[in-house]
């Protein structure tokens, strides 16, 4: 792959989404247009916004590597998180838009009236947040050594360079359009190359028109394939996927820029449907890529396979054109969530710890790049969609329970919620780093779930998997210790819970 | 700072309804001292009466007085408990019945060997269901609750707009 065509294609990215971003600053004028475009963001561009912002490095790059690195079971991580997002639609997507909240910790502290349970989810908020930026971050690492002689820090240190400028320049109105734009960047990304690569599978490109030929049963194999499927695995993974949209700071901000709660929910059957098409398109990719580049199926590599495509299947300057243009959308796959995520950062540390102003929501999203810049500078990238998919078993067992029940349980205080929140983080996160720790050390899961090092398998699933038994044990603590608390709910909860669930033409 | 600024103290809730004055808030008759009428209340729920079945309140008696003397809408609330279970329950059998479909359809793709014999495309037909068929499922079950939650909230403000309408007459 030759290095100039990239460089251009994501250099013209760049210059598009500074464009945008610096038309986006001339309308936002006020505080609240800097956090929530002032509520009137259209549907479209409020849904394409919402999946630009979704759609990250780990479904762009990630998907395809791992469908080809390990199969089928790639799959669940985008059906896990399209079916999350359904999950925020049938449980929060409507009822958090009418809180009138701006961050989860805005809507935790009016729902339990308590600055203690706002303090813990703010903290929450922030690691989730990091941790995702991360990846993001990795994968512009990868990708910016994949097509120029440069060391992968340079990718790092050059989003989150635009990253921090586009936030503090522009604020959520920039935001929503450059996201919205980039939505589009990315899915025209994938598309385009994947239909000429079909084609060229097809032999469109080859003199006598011969189709490529192989055997199902080799690229395919059965065990790769659904019929190897892990029951406790899968379960635990989806549960954790299904929930852990719900809790992540990015996607609940983006409700607030709904102008009312019908139209968030509308918005997201629309995110629904564009997510699904994306995923359809990347996943075609990853079956495209056990075809043709098998010997790209090690760890580490395969994440850049999606960039090897075009070049090895259409001949001549327009393979180049198409590696140069998914080249461009990766960059767009990173800018989009990673700024996403920095929005939520910043609106949460500047109203926590300093006044909420302007100024300080520009400092804040400084602040909220360079912290997860300089973990991902001394972290080695992992596989990313299995580093976004652990970001998700997370956010499910610490945030998701409060927010669930913080929407439909009346009898939810703030005990409770911060008594969830400590249990389900801690255990969580604890159970990740044991099973990390066993794997460097050598006693990590076999494939076939065998017992090595002493330690049974079982133990090492469920320590790898955490999900199917911290969401319980989370979701129990809240309920037992706001069914415990002499204080019981807060006064107002029932007047904030008419108000989350009653339309808002009801309500002025 | 202007509007709904985002300050820490402006965060939590908003200034209560009745607070920010709106004489002709039509759910919010403040100084209505009339009694919903008993039979409007029964046109609509297939639920226990209100108040009757809150676990919270059975053991958080000291911090929650039973009346909150502000909300004079007793009406209005009860309806909107109503509201409350139906969207919550659309949302329960919602995700309960997508699940039973990821269940079935993860249970063919993967336990019926003879699936795998099925190529279409060069493609076994397992990995193409794993690859493609649940995202049909997820917008479908999308698009039927954001339909029938709009109803839901269609026919509560129908009901509360029956129970408010002759109290909002009077009021100026």
């Amino acid at each position: 792959m030759s290095t100039a065509l990239p460089l251009v294609g994501v250099a013209l990215l760049l210059v598009a989404t500074g464009l945008i971003g610096f038309y986006g600053l001339r309308v936002s004028r006020t505080t609240s247009d800097f956090f929530v475009a002032s509520r009137t963001v259209r549907p479209v561009w409020n849904a394409a916004a919402i999946s630009g912002e979704y759609l990250s490095a780990g479904t762009f790059l990630g998907l395809s590597g791992l469908v080809l690195l390990s199969g089928a079971e790639a799959f669940w991580f985008p059906v896990g998180y399209a079916a999350g997002y359904l999950l925020v639609l049938l449980f929060v997507a409507g009822p958090l838009r009418r809180s009138g909240a701006y961050t989860i910790p805005d809507f935790v502290h009016a729902r339990l009236d308590s600055v203690v349970a706002r303090r813990v989810t703010s903290v929450l908020v922030l690691v989730i947040g990091w941790l995702y930026v991360v990846p993001q971050l990795h994968g512009a690492a990868l990708v910016i050594t994949a097509v120029a002689p440069v060391p992968p820090w340079v990718g790092s240190v050059g989003i989150a360079v635009v990253v921090s400028a586009v936030v503090a320049a522009g604020g959520m109105r920039s935001i929503t359009f450059v996201q919205a734009f980039q939505f589009w960047v990315k899915l025209t990304a994938l598309t385009l190359p994947l239909v000429l690569v079909l084609m060229a599978l097809g032999g469109a490109f080859e003199p006598g028109g011969a189709a490529v030929t192989f055997d199902p049963a080799t690229v395919f194999p059965h065990d790769a394939g659904p019929g190897g499927l892990d029951a406790y695995a899968t379960a635990s993974l989806l549960l954790a996927l299904l929930l852990g949209t719900t809790g992540l700071p990015h996607v609940l901000v983006r409700f607030y820029t709904s102008p009312d709660g019908g139209s968030a929910r509308r918005t997201t059957v629309v995110v629904l449907v564009m997510i699904s098409v994306f995923y359809m398109v990347s996943s075609t990719l990853g079956l495209v890529a056990r075809v043709v580049a098998p010997d790209l199926a090690r760890p580490g590599v395969a994440d850049t396979v999606v960039l090897e495509l075009p070049t090895r299947l259409v001949p001549g300057v327009g393979g180049e054109l198409l590696a140069a243009l998914v080249v461009a959308g990766a960059f767009a796959a990173f800018l989009g969530t990673s700024s996403g995520l920095v929005v939520a950062l910043a609106g949460v540390v500047s109203q926590d710890l300093v006044g909420g102003t302007v100024r300080s929501f520009r400092w804040s999203a400084v602040a909220c790049t360079l912290i997860p810049l300089a973990f991902a500078l001394v972290t080695i990238p992992q596989g990313l969609v299995t580093s976004v998919g652990t970001v998700f078993v997370f956010a499910a067992s610490a945030l998701s329970p409060v927010i669930l029940l913080g929407v439909w349980w009346r009898g939810l205080t703030a005990r409770g919620a911060v008594a969830g929140m400590v249990v389900g983080s801690v255990l969580c996160a604890a159970a990740l780093l044991a099973s990390s720790a066993l794997v460097a050390s050598g006693y990590g899961a076999g494939p076939a779930g065998e017992t090595a090092g002493g330690l049974p398998g079982i133990v090492r699933a469920l320590l790898a998997q955490p999900a199917a038994w911290t969401i319980p044990l989370a979701t129990a603590t809240v309920v037992v210790v706001s069914l415990r608390d002499r204080h019981g709910p807060p006064l107002r909860t029932d007047r904030f819970l008419r108000r989350l669930h009653v339309p808002e033409r009801r309500r002025s | 700072m202007t509007g709904p600024g985002p300050s820490p103290d402006d965060g939590p809730p908003r200034p209560p309804d009745r607070a920010s004055g709106h004489p002709g808030d039509g759910r919010l008759p403040a100084p209505a001292p009339t009694p919903r009428p008993a039979p409007r209340v029964r046109v609509r729920s297939t639920d226990p009466p209100p108040g009757g079945t809150d676990p919270a309140r059975a053991v958080a008696p000291s911090g929650t007085p039973p009346a909150r003397t502000d909300d004079a809408d007793d009406g209005a609330s009860h309806y909107t408990r109503g509201l409350v279970r139906a969207q919550l329950r659309l949302g329960l059998a919602c995700v309960v019945s997508f699940l039973a479909v990821v269940a079935l359809l993860t249970l063919t793709m993967s336990a019926v060997p003879a699936l795998d014999q099925v190529v279409v495309l060069g493609v076994p037909l397992p990995w193409l269901v794993h690859a493609y068929g649940f995202y049909p499922v997820i917008v479908a079950f999308g698009v039927v609750f954001a339909v029938t939650a709009a109803r839901n909230e269609r026919r509560y403000a129908a009901l509360a707009d029956g129970a408010a309408g002759p109290d909002d007459g009077g009021a100026p």
